[in-house]
């Protein structure tokens, strides 16, 4: 598998209340691609927790994913297994995202296949994806149980209280393996010492407050490896540890990776943590990613003056200056669609055209080392992902193109593409703006209405 | 032996543990000597009291601002509060500007907390509920009689703004604050935390406080912090000027835990250390050296010196499932069962030993002294079996307690491998600490 194995697009999650649309993620886009790990990271109310709760299904009412948001899951076993059951919800699309084969029913098809062959029970799928937005809930349901599994902060919480360790691991082994009695004892024991809980087989009789926190935040790891998932989403799980235990568990995490092909996405507001363990990072601002990069490059090449706010505010690497560089103000939470830059008003780089236009995501330069083509070269580098952010049509093609690493790095700013005069990048994003937003603003009248009724 | 004798002129309740090593201050104002505060068991027959803080000495000069650090459940809230006499304590002496305040009665009491005040790290613990904002942070200055009461308002608001709060908020009780704007007086967000962390500098400058500061976040400490105690398991394992000790950290676990601190550089964390196991039971410290069973440096005993780092590692992985067990058989019913093999609660021993032991191959003496031990915890005997091992692989770190050395000026460091006869740990990194369970 080449492309990305879990892909997030224009992800908006709102909650109605009878006074405001509280939009929590807006317009939120990363990738996964298979064996990485994606860093999530922001301030609280940001929107992390609520992006990977979205991806899970796990948003009550007030709460509504938008129906042009998309999150797509590419594990072609699972794609084909659901494309066999829905048969009529598939379309077919060739290289090109085009519609393919007749009698394809796009209106509700929530299945698309890019490589397959074959027919009803036979029908096997090389590349596709499920969209999980637009998927029925018991779909929805079986990625929790089986493909997506998640992590919380709070372990203790996330246990049962009244069940032994042992009886909530072999339950679950019950229900998604099908193992029963001496068998899922012996595979419960097994992943409890997968996760380095010793001596195991005692372990199992224990109840969950008998753990010290860092045990207990194994054991919710192994609970959520007792699906055999693909990805795990954790969120903050190493938050409330200390620190010697935090990183016996980031090792954890990073062994398990390697053992079982993981993909991770791990929300943290911990740059440290960050670093440590993220192969490429989305910074997240009032519910929009604002930078996205390797994490090499966020760390050297910040670009967004929300992250390097963010960098320059962490206490101890400043080393000796006597005030820490803060960032005035708290986070925004939203509730107008974005017409400014949301950070604009805490930024000290903000001018006038900040609060008047949205930026969007455009390529940040090279590296001031290999900065010697200018213009030219930045503005080629444009020209290969200005489709990027557009309109829904041509999406899938182009995140096809910025799979893998995720190396690309891309900044939310009125700075950049920094080559450019400001006119000219003030127009860029006016422009992509428009075309990004065109389906939204129609959607977002009627957000709080009918439009979103019969999605979960 | 240390470089510092122990101070003959202590109280004869002090703890020998070196306490002039601490002096780091011309003009101490709180003086805390061999403080030791025990919790009593819970259960009436044959149970260890918990030493939540065993023998601490410490200054705090005069407008200094002294950061302890340490892991949940070192004992240093503990010793905090035991600093305040919110705890009673069972040996040792506080004084502050010099007065005992060990002995004081409770108005006197009464009089030194408003001195000294703590501000705790759980928000909403930390917030008396039935106060609105603006009198929790007018409190201090109040008692400062800071101003006129016009003034003191003014100020609140002000400092209410700085950590992003707005006026309005004066007159909300702390439940009508979103979990969000409860943090900001408790700090999280890495923004926030240094917003007040200016303002506890702030306050610093122009009340001429002093600061305990207990944390677990070392970056924290390390900005704020003149000098810094580092705890483990109730002892101060380490003590030092802020700089010195976080640029070269003479004692093992003061460089486990900052080695432990993801540094915000991907490509800083080759040479981490990461301890193995958990912090001990407090009910249960280790002999010897509370950091015994964890430290990466730990001294091996001479006569196992041509043993690899492979063999230990099992060795150490076997003993630690075998403490375990001696600390989890808890009732004398479960003893009993597990006698008559009706208990099919652990794994069976030759099991363990097996997993553990089997894949590393060991000189006759030790394989002998591991099959003796297997054999005891077989007979139900895990006790006898955790001795021998101890006798046979211990060496000094969990024979002896170590002392306080002096290392640099101002810091001390409680390690036996600070004694002439051993390697420095910076010389020597027993790679057993890298863990068998992961």
């Amino acid at each position: 598998m080449t492309g990305p194995l879990l892909e997030v697009e224009n992800l908006r999650t709102t909650f109605v209340t009878d006074q405001e649309t509280i939009r929590a993620v807006d317009g939120v886009s990363f990738s996964v691609a298979p064996r990485h790990t994606l860093g999530l990271v922001g301030e609280s109310g940001s929107g992390k927790s609520v992006t990977a709760r979205s991806i899970l299904g796990l948003i009550d009412d007030p709460g509504r994913i938008h129906p042009d948001s998309a999150i797509r899951y590419h594990r072609p076993a699972f794609v084909q297994r659901i494309a066999r059951e829905y048969p009529d919800r598939v379309r077919w699309v060739d290289g090109d995202g085009d519609a393919d084969r007749d009698g394809s029913h796009d209106g509700n098809a929530f299945v698309t296949i890019e490589a397959g062959d074959g027919e009803g029970t036979s029908l096997t799928v090389d590349r596709g994806s499920v969209d999980l937005v637009a998927a029925p809930e018991n779909v929805v349901q079986s990625v929790r149980g089986g493909e997506i599994a998640m992590v919380f902060q709070d372990a203790l919480g996330s246990l049962n209280p009244v069940y032994t360790v042992g009886n909530q691991l072999r339950e679950l082994l019950g229900i998604h393996r099908g193992l029963r009695g001496g068998a899922a004892t012996e595979a419960a024991a097994e992943l409890l010492e997968s996760v380095g809980i010793p001596d195991p087989k005692r372990r199992l009789k224990e109840y969950p407050h008998q753990f010290s926190g860092g045990m207990q935040q194994r054991a919710t790891i192994a609970l959520a490896l007792a699906c055999d998932p693909s990805v795990l989403l954790c969120d903050e799980p190493t938050t409330a540890l200390d620190v010697t235990i935090q990183a016996q568990i980031l090792e954890l995490l990073a062994r398990l990776q390697r053992e079982r092909d993981l993909s991770i996405v791990f929300i943290t507001h911990d740059m440290g943590v960050i670093a440590q363990i993220a192969d490429s990072v989305a910074v997240m601002y009032a519910g929009e990613v604002v930078e996205r990069a390797s994490v090499g490059r966020l760390f050297d090449h910040p670009k967004h003056p929300y992250t390097q706010g963010l960098l320059r505010s962490i206490p101890g690497l400043t080393g000796e200056v006597d005030r820490l560089p803060t960032i005035e103000g708290s986070v925004p939470t939203p509730n107008e669609p974005p017409t400014d830059c949301r950070y604009a008003p805490r930024c000290p780089k903000a001018f006038d055209e900040c609060k008047m236009i949205h930026p969007e995501h455009v390529p940040a330069e090279e590296p001031a080392g290999s900065e010697g083509t200018g213009a030219d070269g930045t503005d080629g580098t444009e020209g290969t992902h200005v489709d990027e952010t557009d309109g829904t049509a041509e999406r899938s093609e182009d995140a096809a193109e910025r799979t893998g690493d995720a190396a690309e790095h891309t900044v939310a700013c009125l700075l950049y593409p920094d080559a450019e005069p400001l006119e000219e990048r003030l127009r860029t994003h006016r422009q992509r703006g428009d075309l990004g937003t065109a389906p939204d603003a129609a959607g977002a009248d009627a957000a709080d209405g009918d439009a979103t009724e019969g999605e979960r | 032996m240390s470089d510092r004798a122990p101070d003959g002129g202590t109280a004869p309740d002090v703890a020998d543990d070196g306490a002039t090593g601490q002096r780091g201050h011309d003009d101490p104002l709180v003086v805390v000597e061999g403080l030791r505060t025990h919790y009593e068991s819970e259960r009436l027959v044959g149970g260890k009291p918990v030493k939540a803080v065993d023998g601490v000495s410490v200054e705090i000069g005069r407008g200094e601002t002294f950061g302890i650090v340490g892991e949940s459940g070192c004992g240093k809230t503990t010793l905090g509060r035991s600093i305040l006499r919110l705890e009673d304590v069972d040996g040792g002496r506080v004084s502050f500007d010099g007065t005992d305040v060990t002995t004081l009665g409770r108005r006197d009491l009464k009089a030194w907390r408003r001195n000294a005040q703590m501000v705790y790290q759980n928000p909403t613990s930390s917030i008396n509920e039935r106060m609105t904002v603006g009198e929790i942070v007018r409190e201090p200055l109040d008692i400062h009689d800071w101003g006129t009461p016009g003034e003191r308002r003014e100020r609140v608001s002000d400092l209410l703004d700085r950590v992003g709060l707005r006026p309005e908020h004066y007159y909300r009780y702390p439940h009508q604050f979103s979990g969000g704007q409860r943090q900001r007086v408790g700090a999280l967000d890495v923004s926030v935390q240094a917003k007040i962390l200016n303002l506890l500098a702030d306050l610093q400058a122009e009340f001429d406080l002093t600061y305990m500061l207990i944390a677990h976040d070392l970056s924290v400490v390390r900005h704020i912090c003149d000098r810094v105690g580092v705890m483990y398991l109730g002892k101060l394992m380490e003590v030092g000027p802020t700089k010195q000790l976080f640029e070269s950290p003479a004692n093992p676990y003061t460089r486990s835990l900052l080695s432990a601190i993801p540094q915000p550089d991907p490509d800083a964390g080759a040479d981490r250390i990461t301890l193995r196991g958990t912090p001990p039971n407090p009910r249960d410290p280790p002999s010897g050296c509370v950091f015994s069973t964890r430290c990466p440096f730990k001294i091996r005993p001479a006569e196992h010196g041509d043993l690899t780092d492979e063999q230990w590692a099992a060795i150490e992985a076997f003993r630690g499932v075998i403490r375990e067990r001696d600390q989890a058989r808890v009732t004398v019913l479960e003893r009993l069962k597990a006698r008559l093999g009706i208990d099919d609660r652990f794994t069976p021993i030759d099991e363990i030993a097996s997993e553990l032991l089997d894949p590393v191959s060991f000189p006759d003496p030790v394989e002998g002294t591991l099959e003796e031990a297997t054999a005891l915890v077989a007979d139900g005997n895990v006790p006898a079996a955790r001795d021998r091992l101890r006798e046979a692989f211990g060496g000094v770190c969990e024979a002896e307690a170590p002392e306080h050395h002096g290392i640099a000026d101002g810091q001390v460091s409680r390690c036996h491998r600070h004694r002439p006869e051993y390697e420095e740990p910076g010389a020597s990194r027993d790679d057993s600490g890298t863990p068998p369970l992961e």
